[in-house]
């Protein structure tokens, strides 16, 4: 988990991750510059095939990044890279962005053609029922596929669509029991098959 | 496809350990986030089972690709960097020439940055009125440190009063752009004033604005695409709330922002 991290150490001069995150959380500037030079990428990446466009996606980024000089004191290095905790904030800020949408009636549909025709950059590739396909790694695209259908749906509504355990239990008619399950197998199952791949 | 375990609920099923996977996900609400948070911590199994279903999220996570993002969202959240550091007190850090130029020329942001520790302390709607003027000061801050950075002073109508000065500020290739009057006369209520940006001739509105009793007044310009995409500007006086087309009734400034 901590591979990441051991990226940008200091072999070129270039600063780790940890120490930049042990400089941001006294408030350093110029190091969270830098995190954000090193992130920014991946970070606007994930929000754009998360929320489907770059406008809200700049919004999300922007966010995110500011939640990350805000609580940089909370990291803890010893249970995931920087990397990991910076692209686990941008999913959380693009969750909140999905929602909102919801809360204001511009649904948002886990197949929405458009949504799909802009974000794969295959356009022949089924829209309808393979939200999964916005992963652009296939490794992990294969991974998702292995997955038994009733796993990989719950992670898709989550994940992808971000809705809350009681929506997608209602939208598959399923006791929240059921989800938690299909959510706890599902990523376990996720992860052994990531391995598998040497993901 | 489906496994029929997958239907059964756990019996002995830890409540609230049986939301990990959903909290790692961000599929729980604010309730259900919390008292998984108030779990972890306090207890290392509950972080090392989240830490377990985390992994898979963590890959999806990093699986998305790299989409490099404007340069503006960089300025924008720097800005809002600076200010937290001015409003918490911290040693200034060595700044170039050009940004000790926009601090002198936006001396409000730092003393508002410091006046927003007063939300903290209750000063409900005069703070909030500060951290909004201190918004708009970092957006300014922000634009104004654009590279590329054109000025343009558009020329001012017959009927408009001599004195108007209006100066449009922008980068190319930003979709973002000040717009800074100064001479104008005040209007009646049911009365705003209106920015254009014109392409081939046809308007798209760009914001409405009002002046201070000085005929002084500003406007962040939020346009549809980057302002280098439009080759001129203009600004009317039309009714209340603006209008989606110039009623051209009262033409105060337009011309080439090219």
């Amino acid at each position: 988990m901590l591979d990441e991290s051991t990226k940008h150490r200091s072999s070129s001069g270039e600063i780790s991750d940890a120490e930049l995150a042990a400089r941001i959380a006294h408030s350093d500037r110029d190091a969270f510059e830098r995190l954000y030079d090193r992130y920014a990428a991946k970070a606007f990446g994930l929000a754009i095939r998360l929320v489907g466009d770059r406008a809200a996606a700049e919004d999300v980024v922007q966010e995110a990044f500011w939640r990350v000089w805000r609580a940089a004191k909370s990291y803890d290095p010893n249970r995931a890279s920087l990397s990991a905790w910076v692209l686990a904030i941008v999913h959380h800020c693009a969750v909140d962005e999905l929602r909102r949408r919801r809360g204001r009636g511009a649904a948002v549909e886990l197949d929405a053609p458009e949504r799909e025709a802009q974000l794969l950059p295959d356009p022949s590739a089924d829209t309808q029922d393979q939200v999964w396909t916005r992963v652009q790694s296939e490794q992990v695209q294969a991974a998702l596929a292995g997955l038994p259908e009733a796993q990989r749906s719950v992670i898709e509504m989550a994940y992808f669509g971000g809705y809350t355990r009681q929506e997608i239990a209602q939208k598959l008619n399923e006791p929240l029991g059921t989800i938690h399950t299909r959510a706890r197998l599902g990523l376990i199952k996720l992860k052994a098959l990531l391995a598998g791949l040497n993901v | 496809m489906s496994d029929t375990s997958e239907n059964v609920t756990r019996p002995n099923a830890d409540p609230v350990e049986d939301l990990i996977a959903l909290y790692a996900l961000n599929a729980l609400d604010a309730d259900d986030r919390a008292r998984v948070e108030h779990r972890l911590a306090t207890d290392a199994r509950a972080r090392a089972l989240l830490d377990e279903m985390r992994t898979a999220v963590d890959q999806l996570n990093a699986s998305a690709g790299e989409v490099e993002p404007p340069p503006y969202i960089k300025r924008r959240l720097m800005a809002k960097v600076d200010a937290d550091l001015a409003a918490r007190g911290a040693p200034a850090r060595e700044v170039s020439v050009w940004e000790r130029l926009t601090r002198m020329l936006f001396p409000i942001t730092a003393a508002l940055a410091a006046a927003s520790i007063l939300i903290a302390i209750g000063l409900g709607v005069w703070a909030a009125s500060l951290q909004r003027q201190l918004t708009q000061a970092q957006q300014e801050l922000a634009l104004l440190q654009s590279p590329g950075l054109r000025v343009v002073s558009l020329p001012i109508a017959d009927n408009a009063p001599t004195a108007a000065r209006i100066t449009f500020l922008a980068a190319p290739d930003e979709a973002t752009g000040l717009l800074t009057v100064s001479g104008l006369t005040p209007l009646a209520p049911n009365q705003t004033y209106q920015f254009w940006l014109l392409r081939s001739g046809q308007p798209v509105a760009a914001g409405t604005f009002s002046v201070d009793a000085n005929g002084a007044g500003k406007l962040i310009v939020r346009a549809a695409d980057r302002i280098g995409a439009f080759d001129q500007a203009g600004v009317t006086i039309e009714p209340a709330g603006g209008s989606e087309m110039p009623t051209l009734s009262a033409l105060v400034a337009i011309g080439s922002i090219q």
